[in-house]
């Protein structure tokens, strides 16, 4: 069954669950992306955002959940959704031997929405020379002609997977104009991964943070941005309180300090840490979205290994 | 289709070539040598016709280089090479309904083996009736010419069916290649162990060759990448 309609979730999946071999990559993944957002993908190396984006293209089979993509169940109808979807990977394995315009030539009719103004203007864009082979080409140049590949049939959900990994700023900066315009000209959706927070900040509207399979956070930047705090607080006699405040992302002690991370935060957030332990004073810090992300993964890590 | 064909044409390029140019250098090999050893003399009828007689031989085993080697080969390649070198993964992110990239890459390895299979045949053919104009008598052919076609059609489709069946599991074509030439000897000494019924293995040899490309075709239509 399928449910294409325009006002529908451009990705949904539910109780999403990947194993390789004995070792389960993705845990229960629920996510839930709508029409026209850019949702930026962050985990650290084998977190398992590949497996995902893999998932819902369909490169991989799913053990157990739902994935819709734009209405259409991958694991049932690859095609279709590689028709609608541009999915550029981190690593490129476009055939060396063809030339850039042989590329274009071969994936011109595999889709039906294939614009060939959009593809010349993004030839101009990243100033490709179509008369070039593949392996001439320098590592920027291959990921611009694997995102104009992507991007020239107008594709509705565009999926990139680290693609701007080990390039220099200015080929990243081509990338990412390149697909901001696209993304700007019609209501597209975008979901990408990516280890360059800038570039995640630039782009995304909403967040997922993902650690060993499991989703730590999945909702606006703005939000993640303005309401992850971390507090510090001198510790009386060095010892923390028996109970953590609600919301506690990752916590550490040095000496007589107290440095908490804390999703949700509100004043009373503040007044009911020094209600609990006797403290007396509490800095409240604005994180950046890095400091944010490490501070996730720590918080899971940490409390993997106390369990 | 025709893009998908054109694609897998072009991918095996190097590998079709490299099967031209060793089965002209089996061809050559005997004017190499005569010219070499100075045993080719124009004028002189005897050794155009001993010249011909080393071709015809050459084109026999031009043609069986090409059944026994090369026909695994292309096969190997085509099913293969682009696992081999990762770029089954970019076909694998395009559109391309998974029926038809199975077929275009069958349609291609058969259809170039069908055309080296072709042209050793005819090249032997013609050495054979080149000789034969010496003698006025058709010379190195065995009596029952169909016999040889049959047993050569046969052998044909064993290694073709057997290098779709090891293409579709293994990674690297080599291995593949390496896998058939191993299976297709195992299965020879069993079929030559067969003395009181030694025509048997001519009705099981395509049965399996053709089950083995069947089994061959559905692994990789059952892949998610290519």
């Amino acid at each position: 069954m399928t449910d294409s309609s325009a006002d529908s979730p451009a990705v949904v999946v539910e109780g999403l669950a990947k194993r390789f071999g004995r070792q389960e990559v993705i845990h229960d993944l629920s996510l839930n992306i709508a029409r026209g957002s850019a949702f930026g993908f962050l985990g650290p190396n084998g977190a398992g955002k590949t497996t995902t984006l893999k998932l819902l293209m369909g490169l991989l089979r799913r053990e157990a959940g739902n994935v819709r993509v734009l209405g259409v169940d991958p694991a049932v109808d690859d095609t279709t959704v590689k028709r609608r979807v541009g999915y550029v990977p981190e690593q490129q394995f476009i055939y060396r031997w063809m030339r850039v315009s042989d590329a274009i030539r071969f994936c011109r009719p595999l889709y039906p929405t294939w614009n060939d103004d959009r593809c010349a203007e993004l030839l101009k864009l990243f100033a490709l020379d179509p008369g070039k082979k593949v392996k001439e080409l320098s590592k920027g140049n291959v990921v611009k002609l694997a995102l104009l590949l992507a991007m020239a049939h107008e594709p509705e959900l565009l999926i990139l997977d680290e693609p701007m990994a080990g390039l220099d700023p200015l080929v990243r900066d081509d990338l990412l104009d390149g697909v901001l315009r696209t993304l700007c000209d019609r209501e597209r959706t975008l979901v990408f991964s990516s280890h360059a927070m800038p570039d995640v900040q630039r782009m995304a509207d909403r967040i997922g943070i993902i650690d060993e399979g499991v989703l730590l956070y999945d909702g606006p930047s703005d939000t993640l941005l303005n309401t992850t705090k971390r507090l510090r607080a001198v510790l009386p006699n060095g010892r923390t309180p028996d109970r953590l405040p609600d919301g506690v992302i990752c916590h550490r002690v040095s000496g007589r300090e107290w440095l908490i991370t804390v999703r949700d935060f509100t004043p009373e957030t503040v007044r009911k840490l020094t209600a609990a332990g006797g403290i007396t004073h509490v800095d409240v810090i604005d994180l950046n979205l890095e400091e944010i992300f490490k501070d996730y993964i720590r918080g899971r890590r940490a409390a993997t290994c106390e369990t | 289709m025709r893009n998908l064909m054109w694609k897998d044409l072009r991918q095996n390029r190097n590998l079709l070539l490299a099967v031209g140019v060793i089965l002209g250098v089996i061809y050559l090999l005997p004017l190499l040598v005569f010219l070499a050893m100075g045993l080719l003399n124009p004028f002189q009828r005897e050794s155009w016709r001993r010249l011909l007689e080393s071709l015809t031989v050459s084109s026999f085993i031009a043609v069986w280089v090409t059944v026994l080697l090369m026909l695994p080969a292309i096969a190997c390649s085509l099913i293969t090479g682009e696992r081999a070198d990762r770029t089954s993964q970019f076909a694998a992110y395009l559109p391309i309904p998974r029926g038809k990239a199975v077929a275009s890459r069958f349609a291609v390895a058969i259809l170039c083996s069908l055309a080296f299979l072709l042209l050793s045949g005819l090249v032997c053919l013609g050495c054979v009736a080149l000789t034969s104009s010496f003698y006025g008598r058709l010379a190195f052919i065995p009596n029952d010419l169909l016999q040889v076609a049959r047993v050569a059609a046969t052998i044909c489709l064993l290694m073709f069916g057997l290098a779709c069946f090891w293409s579709s599991l293994l990674s690297s074509p080599v291995q593949a290649v390496l896998a058939v030439l191993g299976t297709a000897a195992v299965l020879a000494t069993v079929f030559l162990r067969i003395h009181d019924r030694p025509f048997a293995a001519y009705g099981v040899a395509p049965v399996l060759g053709l089950v083995s490309a069947c089994v061959g075709a559905w692994i990789c239509h059952r892949r998610l990448v290519l």
